[in-house]
Parts: C-alpha cells; sequence; structure tokens
C-alpha cells in the first residue's frame, strides 16, 4: 500500500463510521496487487508449472494407466502446493517491502491499529488462493476425465487449500512483520516452505512406522496429501482419517493466533524480532509433541504361546502353525513355522503357501511388504501323508492388533479349471508401540551435532558484541 | 565483500605480483561469510535438519522397514539436498547483495577483471559444501551401523555433491549478476531448487519409463539421487550408471561456462547496465 493519499481517508473513515480500516487497507491492497500486475505474473508462472506438472502426470497415466480419481487427486495436490507458494511470496513481502520502500512509517502513523492494517493485508495476500483454485479446475477436468471424485476432489481441495493457505499466508506476514528487509522474510519464507516439502523427497519405506506417521501428521503438506488421497483415491471416510485433517486446521489456527496476538500487535516500523524470552515463544508445541514419544518409554515383555488348534478342515490340505498368538514391541521380529500336510489318500498338486497380515480393528491397512521380507514359499507335490515344514519372519512394524495367517494354494491342473485354498488358523500378534529412543545408536550424534556447532556459531555474535562494548581506542 | 576498503589494495597487490585479484576476493569473502556467522548459521540449521532426518532413519532401520544401506544413502541424498541450499543461497545473494548495500561500484573500479571477481566470490560460495559434507560423516557413520557402505558413500556423495554444488553455486551467480535485488535472484533461485525437487515426488514406476529416465537426466540432482540409489544400494558398476554422473557433471560444465564465459565479463553495475 504506497499511496498515501490513504492515509488520511483510512483516518476518516474510522472517525466518520464509514468503511472499517481493514476494509479500507484490503481494497488498497488487493487493488494494488492486482492491477500492479504482481498477482498476475505469479499466477502466470503457476499456470505453467501446472501445465508442466499435466503433461508429465497424462504421459505417466499413459504408461502406467493411473486411474482418473488419482489423477484428479495427483492435479489437487499440485494445485494445493503451487497456490500456497502465490500467497507465501506476497505475503513475506506485505510489511518489509512496506518498510524498504519507506512507506511503512505513515502507514503506522494514522489512527489505525496495526491488527486492522495486518487484517487488510492478509486479506488481499489470500485473495489469489480462490483464483488459483479456479484455474485449476481446466486441468482436474481434463486429467480426470469427467470423473465422478471431480466435485469431492475440488470441494476437498478447496477446504484443504483454505486451510494452508491461510496457514503458509499467515506465516509469511508474520515473518514479514519481524523482518528487516524482504530478502530476510522471503528466504526465511522459502526456507520454511521448502523444510515441509522436502519430507516428500524420502523414499516411502523412510515415511513409515509410528514416528514417520507422526511426522506425516505434524506436517500439514504430507497430513493434507495423505487425507486428500485417502478420502478420494482410498474411499476412506473423513472421520477415519481426521487426524491428517487437523494438522491443516491446527497448522491455520496456530498461524492465525501467532499473527494477530502475537504479531500484529508487535508490529513496529524497525521489525525487531521478537526476544525469545517473550511469553508464548520459546517452547514449541510442535517439539514437544515431536519429543513425547521418544521420552516416554512403554515397556512390553513379548509373551509368546503355543498353537494347539489344528487347521480347518479340508479335503486333503491340512496347515498348521506352531505359534496361536505373541505379543511384541514395534521393531521386534517374529519367527514361526508352518507345516502342510498332505491328508488325503492322492498326491497333492504344487503347492504355494502365502502369508497375509491384517489388521483388526481400524485404521491403516498393513503392507505385507513391509511386515515380511517373503510372503510367499513354493512347495512341491506332496505324497499322501507327507508334509512340508516352513519358516516364516515378520517384522512388526507398527502399533496394533493383527492377525497373520497363511494360505495353502494348490496349482489349478489347467487353464480351465480351479483349486480350492486352505488357511492356517490365525496367529494373533499384538504389537506395541516402539519404545527405543536411541534407535541405532544415532541420538548421541542427532543432538551432540547441533548442539556444538551452535555454540561454535554464538562465537561470532559474541565477538561482535564484545567489539561493540569495547570503549573506542583515541588515535 | 561489504568492505570497501579491501577493494582497493586488489590492484595494488596484483600489480606488484603478489596474490592474485580472485585470491583476495575469495580470502575477504571467506573471511566474512565464516567469521560474520552467516555459513555458520546455515551449517546449525543443516544439522538441525540432518539430526531429524536421521532420527526418523533410524527408527525406520529399527522397524526393519530400511536397511542400513538404503538408510545412509537416504541421508546422504539429504545431505546433498540440504547443502545445496547453503551454496545456493549465498551464490544468489553475491553480487545483487552488494549492489544493494552499494558496495559493487568499489569493487567494478578496481583494475582486476570481472571474471577474477566472480572466481573469488564462486569459490567463497563453495566453500560452506565441504564442511556440509564433513557434518554429514558422523550420521552416516552413525546409520551404517559398521557396513562398508561407508567408504563408498562418502566417495560418491563428495564427488556428486561437488558437482551439484558447483552447478548450482554457478547458477545462482549467474542470477545474481543479472538480478538487481537479492529478494528477486534468491526467489528465482529458490524457484530453480523447488522444481529440481519435483521429479522426486513422480512414480518409481514412471521414473522407470523411458520418459521417467529422460526427466531424471534433465535433472541433476534427481541423476544425483539414482546414483547414489543404483550404485550403493543396488550395487549397479559404473559403467551402467554412469549417464546419471555425467547429468551433474554437464549441468557444471555448462553453469560454469555460462557464469565465466558469458555473465562475468557482463557483470555491470546495475543489472541492466
Amino acid at each position: 500500500m504506497s499511496a498515501t493519499h490513504d492515509l488520511s481517508s483510512l483516518a476518516m473513515g474510522r472517525q466518520s463510521r464509514a468503511a472499517p480500516v481493514w476494509w479500507l487497507v484490503f481494497r488498497r491492497e488487493f487493488v494494488d496487487l492486482w492491477t500492479g500486475g504482481r498477482v498476475l505474473m505469479l499466477l502466470i508462472l503457476f499456470t505453467a508449472i501446472m501445465s508442466v506438472t499435466s503433461v508429465l502426470r497424462e504421459l505417466e497415466s499413459q504408461l502406467n494407466l493411473i486411474p482418473p480419481v488419482e489423477m484428479v487427486f495427483l492435479t489437487i495436490l499440485s494445485s494445493i502446493s503451487f497456490g500456497l507458494f502465490v500467497g507465501l511470496v506476497i505475503a513475506a513481502d506485505s510489511f518489509s517491502g512496506e518498510r524498504e520502500r519507506a512507506t511503512l512509517e505513515p502507514l503506522l502513523l494514522t489512527p489505525a491499529r496495526p491488527r486492522q492494517i495486518v487484517v487488510g493485508k492478509f486479506l488481499a495476500a489470500l485473495s489469489p488462493w480462490p483464483v488459483t483454485l479456479l484455474l485449476s479446475v481446466p486441468y482436474v477436468w481434463v486429467l480426470g476425465q469427467g470423473d465422478d471424485s471431480i466435485g469431492n476432489g475440488l470441494m476437498l481441495g478447496a477446504l484443504l487449500g483454505g486451510l494452508l493457505a491461510i496457514a503458509f499466508t499467515g506465516l509469511g506476514m508474520a515473518v514479514s512483520i519481524w523482518s528487516t528487509s524482504n530478502r530476510v522474510s522471503l528466504f526465511t519464507s522459502l526456507l520454511i516452505y521448502l523444510v515441509f516439502l522436502i519430507p516428500t523427497q524420502f523414499p516411502g519405506s523412510a515415511q513409515k512406522g509410528d514416528l514417520g506417521y507422526l511426522v506425516q501428521q505434524l506436517n500439514p503438506l504430507q497430513a493434507s496429501s495423505e487425507f486428500l488421497e485417502k478420502v478420494l483415491v482410498n474411499n476412506r471416510t473423513v472421520s477415519e482419517k481426521a487426524p491428517y485433517l487437523m494438522a491443516a486446521i491446527y497448522a491455520a489456527v496456530g498461524v492465525l493466533v501467532l499473527l494477530f496476538l502475537v504479531a500484529a500487535p508487535r508490529l513496529r516500523l524497525d521489525g525487531e524480532a521478537p526476544r525469545l524470552t517473550s511469553p508464548g515463544w520459546g517452547r514449541s508445541r510442535s517439539a514437544r509433541v515431536l519429543a513425547a514419544p521418544v521420552l516416554i518409554l512403554l515397556l512390553a515383555s513379548p509373551q509368546a504361546g503355543l498353537a494347539t488348534a489344528p487347521a480347518m478342515g479340508s479335503d486333503s490340505l491340512q496347515v498348521s502353525t506352531d505359534l496361536a498368538y505373541k505379543t511384541v514391541n514395534a521393531g521386534d521380529t517374529l519367527h514361526f513355522s508352518t507345516v502342510v500336510t498332505n491328508t488325503g489318500t492322492r498326491p497333492t498338486p504344487a503347492l504355494s503357501v502365502a502369508m497375509n497380515i491384517v489388521k483388526t480393528g481400524q485404521g491403516d491397512p498393513v503392507d505385507p511388504e513391509d511386515w515380511s521380507p517373503e510372503r510367499t514359499q513354493q512347495l512341491a507335490a506332496l505324497a499322501p501323508g507327507a508334509s512340508a515344514k516352513q519358516s516364516w519372519t515378520v517384522d512388526a512394524v507398527l502399533e496394533g492388533d493383527y492377525m497373520v495367517y497363511l494360505t495353502a494354494i494348490p496349482k489349478p491342473s489347467g487353464t480351465d479349471a480351479t483349486s480350492k485354498p486352505v488357511s492356517s488358523p490365525g496367529i494373533h500378534l499384538t504389537v506395541k508401540a516402539f519404545t527405543e529412543s536411541n534407535p541405532g545408536g544415532v541420538l548421541p550424534v542427532a543432538i551432540a551435532m547441533p548442539l556444538g556447532l551452535g555454540l561454535i556459531a554464538l562465537v561470532p555474535r559474541w565477538r561482535r558484541r564484545r567489539r561493540v562494548d569495547e570503549p573506542a581506542v583515541e588515535p | 565483500m561489504t568492505a570497501p576498503a579491501a577493494s582497493a589494495p586488489v590492484g595494488v597487490q596484483t600489480s606488484r605480483g603478489a596474490p592474485p585479484v580472485w585470491w583476495v576476493v575469495m580470502k575477504q569473502e571467506l573471511l566474512e561469510l565464516w567469521s560474520g556467522g552467516r555459513v555458520l548459521n546455515f551449517l546449525v540449521l543443516f544439522t538441525l535438519l540432518m539430526s531429524l532426518t536421521a532420527f526418523l532413519l533410524a527408527t525406520n532401520t529399527e522397524l526393519h522397514l530400511l536397511d542400513p544401506e538404503q538408510t545412509v544413502v537416504v541421508a546422504l541424498t539429504s545431505a546433498l539436498t540440504f547443502g545445496l541450499f547453503i551454496g545456493l543461497a549465498i551464490g544468489a545473494e553475491s553480487i545483487s547483495g552488494e549492489r544493494e548495500r552499494a558496495t559493487l561500484e568499489p569493487l567494478l573500479l578496481t583494475p582486476s577483471g570481472n571474471r577474477q571477481l566472480v572466481l573469488g566470490k564462486f569459490l567463497a560460495a563453495m566453500s560452506p559444501w565441504p564442511a556440509a559434507m564433513a557434518l554429514t560423516l558422523p550420521y552416516m557413520a552413525a546409520l551404517s551401523q559398521g557396513r562398508q557402505v561407508l567408504g563408498e558413500a562418502v566417495l560418491w556423495g563428495a564427488l556428486s555433491g561437488t558437482l551439484l554444488a558447483g552447478a548450482f553455486v554457478a547458477l545462482a551467480m549467474m542470477v545474481s549478476i543479472w538480478s538487481n535485488s537479492s529478494r528477486l535472484s534468491l526467489f528465482i533461485c529458490l524457484l530453480v531448487y523447488a522444481a529440481s525437487l519435483i521429479p522426486a515426488q513422480l512414480p518409481t514406476e514412471f521414473l522407470a519409463s523411458p520418459g521417467g529416465v529422460l526427466i531424471t537426466l534433465l535433472d541433476p540432482v534427481e541423476s544425483s539421487d539414482q546414483l547414489l540409489s543404483k550404485v550403493l544400494t543396488s550395487g549397479e558398476p559404473l559403467s551402467q550408471a554412469w549417464p546419471y554422473l555425467a547429468s551433474p557433471a554437464i549441468a557444471l560444465a555448462l553453469a560454469l561456462g555460462a557464469l565465466f564465459g558469458y555473465a562475468a565479463p557482463r557483470l555491470r553495475l546495475t543489472a541492466r547496465g
């Protein structure tokens, strides 16, 4: 808001009970952003990125036959990720830019309260978000091939994108309030954006386990992606995946509180950063949330029991296990054996024995690949009365209640025949939470490195302060 | 190099056969970057991110989701991703920052060639990368749990990381030479950085297809990740994985060629001069 003639109108507006100050600030800022061409430039960049990623997705779809619903999900996710960027960049410039252009002082000298100025600027910085959503509709429509999920997807995208836009725009603005230059605010805001984006670079297997899922839930970008995918693609209910939605809600609410209750009242001409000892600062809630599972040690002693129940009956095959139930900690490895016996009078065909793991309650389905290195074993034909023993290994990954069972599948005699699989009794597996506070002995390194370097980084500051405090020497 | 006084002796020393200009510029720049605390702040942030990553990876190794070889590779690729960022941010500010602080003029008035100024600044902006790599070693050592992969990982990480760091610093400096403000150069550089991370979002099946391989080879960051994964985890020989090493090497050669062959001689007081 660089035009100073508006400043008097702000004051006038307040006194004559005309439009509220935040509205005047918003209107002026909105006009500056949209007619100045800055938002339009960012939107052109947005459409260019969307076009490139859409072409890539379409190529990918043709190669791998990605279902339309997944394309809808991926396109909406891209539009949210890139759309946030627009709001973040505008917000990061909002106050530090005024400072650099020396237009903040007149604004602060008006009788308008800082919070009203912040509200006006915040709403103006949010204004590109609905437009980016609208611009993404044609991409979603084309890539989704008119799929039924498009309506739901756009609705969920609007909800999640709206929450994230509030969070990231507010964050950019808070950073801008405390930055003396655009360079600092832009850099800090984009750094935060990248820090949230970088975990998505990790391979899938690095994002699993209780801690991996916790990190996903704490990162609003990852949590929103997970929520959107599960609800839209995997037909999960909103209530089932609510914890992932809560991350975006908490982020939006938390940032609004930070912006309007902490940052806005402290809006100053010089953009001084808040002191770490200020109330409400210095104790990061998310840090405590992260630390909690590390500090809580839940000791659970494994309990094992032997299987006594015979295999479910079938004509000629029986599968038995040497384990009926066991309680383990996440991270433990479980070994057990099965015996496949031909109880019939004729030889069996060749057999496949496959292991499956099912979660007995609600929650994420088990990906057996994560739980066991070998899930299928092949057996040669069994003579009448003959048996074959197999050994199995299961790595307990996630806390919960599971049923492990094995199925023996006789090979069908031809393409026009089938066979009757036979299952073993279930092995009831109870997995307790991961309790290792120093996994792989990495904790000392993880603590010592930033701490040690942080102390070294204090030396230049200490030297500078000492130099300032030293009395000037007369020549 | 904000102290204009430092630029005055440059020409004098050169004429006496003293250290070359690029050396003097680099020394001054190194001093400011390191003793000013800027690089140290970046490195503290780097270790924080690495600590979080290492803890998460170690947890997943305990859960048997990743074996130590894979863990070391993921830690190494994370170190490359975070480490590049430091050089990029410093490079992006190197010339445009001088313009903003009005300290570029004295530098340009010295009898040194622009190329020498750029070389000095380039080498100084590269300096955080070896430090970042050295800081990564304890994490990798802890995560490798004594496996042999550590030695190879250090070697390949240092090689591909140096190629990438050089390419990104050169790119950032070029952007900085053509930008009037640090805000603009940082914005463009971070945009390029974010764009280089996009291919990693694509599914593995697509990256294995011819189109995916092409995109990977065009993106030096993704190429380096693939190289490390193929050589260290899958045990592929270099004779097969070499295209993924060639990509960052070509990127470096192109970036250096453009920086020193085209942009540096055109360094002016204003970006549009």
